[in-house]
């Protein structure tokens, strides 16, 4: 079985009418590290938006966290995957994210995607006769580095298989928006391919701070209420298993 | 506390379990239609500074309704603030017409005179200092020769 633990959106540079909200989601997160590390989990998937790389001192906070956070599970042999953001993205033509840092690492347990691509799920699973899962990747990029997830799910469907997991960080057409994109918009809208996956095929997505499945896609919401607009959302986040 | 997980089956041969974070920072709205606008500055001080413990650690918007006075807006800001709130923030509210549009002076009021209904209007007006208002309403009466 691999069992998945998963958060999104920490937005760890956050100030709420003047109160900086990263000790918030700092305890927040460390709550999901614990949990991982009490369950033994095989992953810990984390689907984007750590912080915007525009203010300097708050995003090398964010950038310290996410790296704490990182090498303690991998300390505990559970790898930590993170996907880039919207708000991650850094549009200087690089292709760099505010989560670029934990390349440098150097640890194969801790991987990074700011491009798509087709990985498999540390842990075995029961369904696939003990073989591992395979996860199509679909982080948001800069411009320069652009792609169309149709064509990328088309390209690995079949490698992908009857289970499968497809987690992004990308919009869902028709969702009702939330503070995400009234209060802290940025950046394009790029569609999660949902027509494009099969039955079978768990879906998973960040971007949108309030828990909910939306068309199928799992979402996982933020940690933390951040804005006005997020008053009633209950901060959670997701254990997978399969 | 234990937690009640919510599992759900999204996919054969998924479990999806939902969590919560535990303690997460709470964001209240005081809206301009809550009951303690409606309350006596005196009672509401006395009587209910206890209940704004609820607002404890939280972030919390006051948005005043518009008949409600500075002095008023600014108590409650401070009891919002005693009962332990992390920060306070307070709308602009709109303000009241001066002249309560119902109550304006009909254009026949034949049984009243121009005294009586200026006198009226200025008692029934939304301001905070109706003395400072009656005198200047006063004086111009007077050089009126009302």
């Amino acid at each position: 079985m691999s069992r998945i633990v998963v958060s999104s959106d920490w937005h760890t540079d956050h100030t709420t009418y003047g109160v900086v909200r990263y000790r918030d989601v700092r305890d927040a997160i460390l709550q999901t590290v614990d949990a991982a590390i009490e369950m033994r989990a095989d992953l810990y998937l984390f689907t984007g938006d750590l912080c915007d790389p525009d203010d300097g001192p708050a995003a090398l906070q964010g950038a310290g966290f996410v790296v704490s956070v990182a090498t303690r599970l991998a300390a505990r042999g559970i790898p930590f995957w993170a996907i880039a953001g919207n708000h991650d993205v850094i549009e200087d033509g690089t292709g760099a994210t505010t989560l670029s840092i934990l390349q440098s690492l150097g640890m194969p347990e801790i991987q990074v995607f700011e491009l798509p691509c087709c990985v498999t799920v540390p842990g075995r699973s029961k369904e696939l006769d003990g073989r591992p899962v395979p996860m199509l990747v679909l982080p948001y990029t800069a411009a320069s580095r652009r792609y169309d997830p149709r064509e990328v799910v088309a390209e690995h469907a079949d490698a992908l298989g009857k289970r499968a997991i497809v987690a992004g960080h990308l919009t869902l057409d028709g969702i009702t928006p939330g503070e995400e994109t009234n209060e802290m918009p940025k950046g394009r809208n790029v569609s999660f391919p949902v027509e494009s996956c099969r039955p079978g095929w768990l879906m998973v997505n960040g971007h949108y701070h309030e828990r909910q499945v939306y068309r199928g896609v799992q979402i996982p919401g933020a940690p933390a209420r951040l804005t006005f607009g997020e008053v009633f959302n209950k901060p959670s986040y997701l254990v997978i298993e399969v | 506390m234990a937690r009640k997980p919510r599992v759900a089956s999204p996919e054969p041969g998924f479990q999806v379990e939902q969590r919560a974070i535990v303690g997460a920072r709470p964001m209240c709205v005081v809206g301009s239609d809550a009951p303690a606008w409606a309350m006596e500055a005196a009672t509401f001080e006395a009587a209910t500074i206890e209940s704004f413990r609820m607002f404890r650690n939280a972030i919390v918007r006051i948005d005043p309704p518009e008949s409600a006075t500075d002095d008023f807006v600014e108590l409650f800001r401070q009891c919002v603030v005693a009962g332990g709130a992390a920060a306070v923030k307070v709308t602009p509210r709109r303000r009241a017409a001066v002249v309560p549009v119902k109550q304006s002076a009909p254009v026949r009021a034949p049984s009243k005179s121009a005294r009586a209904v200026v006198t009226e209007l200025a008692a029934e007006a939304n301001v905070d200092d109706k003395q400072s208002l009656a005198a200047f309403l006063e004086s111009v009466m007077s050089q009126q020769g009302l």
